[in-house]
């Protein structure tokens, strides 16, 4: 406890060093680097415009987050049971997986007919690798005594996948949805970059090509805090879901 | 008449031979235990006849019809606390009660299972996970699991081997009153590496040897039941009892002894 408060403190620390510099800094460089107190002008006064972004860039994350996490727990849980199809997968696994994202980007706004969907698909390919790596090797591994169980209760593929394997590969999915979790909001913001109108990305794009630092450092700090509300939420279910994982 | 029969099984771990040439019968309703010293082939005898694990040469029957597979028939309880740990004990109960009983509704198998698990003193603990409850509830969850398949033969390896002398005394007795109770009998293989535990519980004590495993000595427990525990240790029948079977390790090799108070051979 006493850790987790000193490291509370690191935050005015940080303001602190951060006014300092801002103070010390050539005025013709200070737009550069504005000082808190602007910023925080700033955050107030693009509060409206940030929750009408924030409701906008959900309606990406969330579909795109959602449907990655749906289809990789669906299809990595048999993919992970079965000996063949682990073997039969894992090239394709090996190759794809590591392919930042990223580059999907720009063809995905060309390809789809709204930025909307291009977007939405980005985020469902950021997600996906992760979460499905995080269920298949958790199915893979599904400790033996759990297997033999499994067997002597007759359970046939269906009834083990539902019952033993998803359960046993829980933990190892949410280590993926962590990872696909920050993923999804780098390619969201990066998608935004490119190609939206609105939208947490849009709003720090924009007032950059304006020079307004300020509203972009403020867009950025509300990004990074809506971020790590998300972070948390999941943090919350994560636990409340596998409290028997102790 | 014979439910079980093995017929001359050897198991080996690549060129690791474990079990060698062993033959047994065990009959209808019979309480069998099998004593041995920890690494000696035990719990992969109990593999073989639970049929998650298939013998290398020679073949195992049960009922007539050779093991390949294993089956809710040959229902098992694991040396360590083998409960699925995300499921509530009713939960789990419900899931071999889903096997034995299929067509019973969602309700009426947890009502079911509250019931096995009532039969084990476990009646307040139904809603509990396995993390929730000490190592002897676990290992009556897991028995009450193995009774609630409805198994006619019930494999048991070393259940009560983690348990505090207390705990295992009490499991023992409610292990033979839920044997003693039933019509027809369940047909038991109890394993163990404790000479007590094999006296307070066997119609008939398989003796088996290490390196590579085979048995060494069979004796057949004629006392009447129930057995008290004080007779075990002081009584002149068990007293020949015992020296047989240490007869049968000592018979063998010199550096094998086996340990009467539960300590390991
Ligand atoms: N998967 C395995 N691979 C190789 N050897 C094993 C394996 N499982 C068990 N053994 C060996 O087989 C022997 C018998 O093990 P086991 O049947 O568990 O004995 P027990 O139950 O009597 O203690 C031990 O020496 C053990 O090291
Ligand atoms: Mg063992």
């Amino acid at each position: 406890m006493p850790h987790r408060l000193s490291g509370l403190l690191l935050f005015p620390l940080l303001v602190g060093v951060w006014a300092f510099v801002a103070e010390i800094l050539p005025p013709q460089s200070r737009y550069l680097f504005p000082a808190p107190l602007a910023v925080a002008r700033a955050l107030w006064e693009s509060l409206g415009v940030l929750w009408q972004g924030t409701v906008a860039s959900m309606m990406i994350l969330i579909p795109g987050y959602i449907l990655a996490v749906l289809a990789a727990v669906l299809f990595g849980i048999p993919v992970g049971a079965t000996t063949w199809a682990r073997h039969f997968f894992a090239p394709l696994m090996r190759v794809a997986a590591p392919v930042p994202p990223t580059v999907y980007v720009p063809y995905a706004i060309a390809l789809l007919p709204t930025f909307r969907a291009s977007a939405i698909f980005v985020v469902f390919i950021g997600a996906f690798w992760p979460v499905f790596l995080g269920a298949v090797s958790g199915a893979a591994t599904v400790p033996e005594r759990h297997r033999d169980n499994a067997r002597v209760l007759g359970f046939g593929r269906w009834e083990y996948w539902r019952r033993v394997a998803f359960h046993a590969a829980l933990p190892a999915i949410f280590n993926g949805m962590g990872v696909g979790m920050a993923m999804a909001f780098i390619l969201l913001t990066v998608a935004e970059l490119f190609g939206a109108n609105v939208g947490l990305g849009h709003f720090v794009q924009y007032y950059a090509d304006f020079a307004d630092y300020p509203r972009m450092v403020a867009g950025i700090i509300y990004t990074g805090a809506v971020t790590f509300s998300a972070m948390t939420l999941l943090a919350q279910l994560q636990k409340r879901m596998l409290f028997w994982n102790i | 008449m014979t439910t079980l029969r093995l017929a001359d099984i050897t198991f080996a771990y690549g060129d690791r031979v474990i079990l060698e040439h062993l033959s047994l019968t065990v009959a209808d309703g019979e309480f069998l235990v099998v004593l041995g010293a920890s690494g000696g082939g035990k719990t992969t005898l109990l593999r073989l006849i639970a049929g998650l694990a298939a013998p290398t040469t020679g073949q195992i029957f049960f009922a007539d019809e050779e093991v390949r597979a294993p089956s809710p028939q040959r229902g098992i309880v694991f040396q360590d606390y083998a409960l699925f740990p995300w499921y509530s004990l009713r939960d789990n109960v419900a899931l071999a009660v889903a096997k034995s009983e299929p067509r019973l509704s969602r309700r009426e198998r947890r009502e079911r299972a509250a019931e096995y698990l009532r039969a084990v003193g476990l009646g307040d603990a139904a809603a509990k996970y396995p993390h929730e409850l000490s190592g002897g509830m676990r290992q009556r969850g897991a028995l009450a699991r193995t009774l609630a398949l409805g198994s006619p033969l019930l494999l048991l390896d070393e259940p009560f081997g983690a348990l505090d002398p207390h705990n295992r005394a009490r499991l023992q007795n409610l292990l033979l009153e839920i044997w003693r109770a039933a019509t027809p009998r369940r047909t038991v293989i109890f394993v163990t590496h404790d000479i007590d535990e094999a006296l307070l519980l066997g119609d008939r004590i398989i003796a088996l040897g290490s390196n590579p495993g085979r048995i060494i000595g069979e004796i057949k427990i004629d006392a009447p039941r129930p057995r008290s525990r004080e007779d075990i240790i002081t009584a002149e029948n068990f007293r020949s009892y015992r020296a047989a079977i240490q007869a049968c390790y000592c018979r063998r090799d010199d550096d094998e002894a086996v340990d009467g108070d539960g300590g390991g051979i």
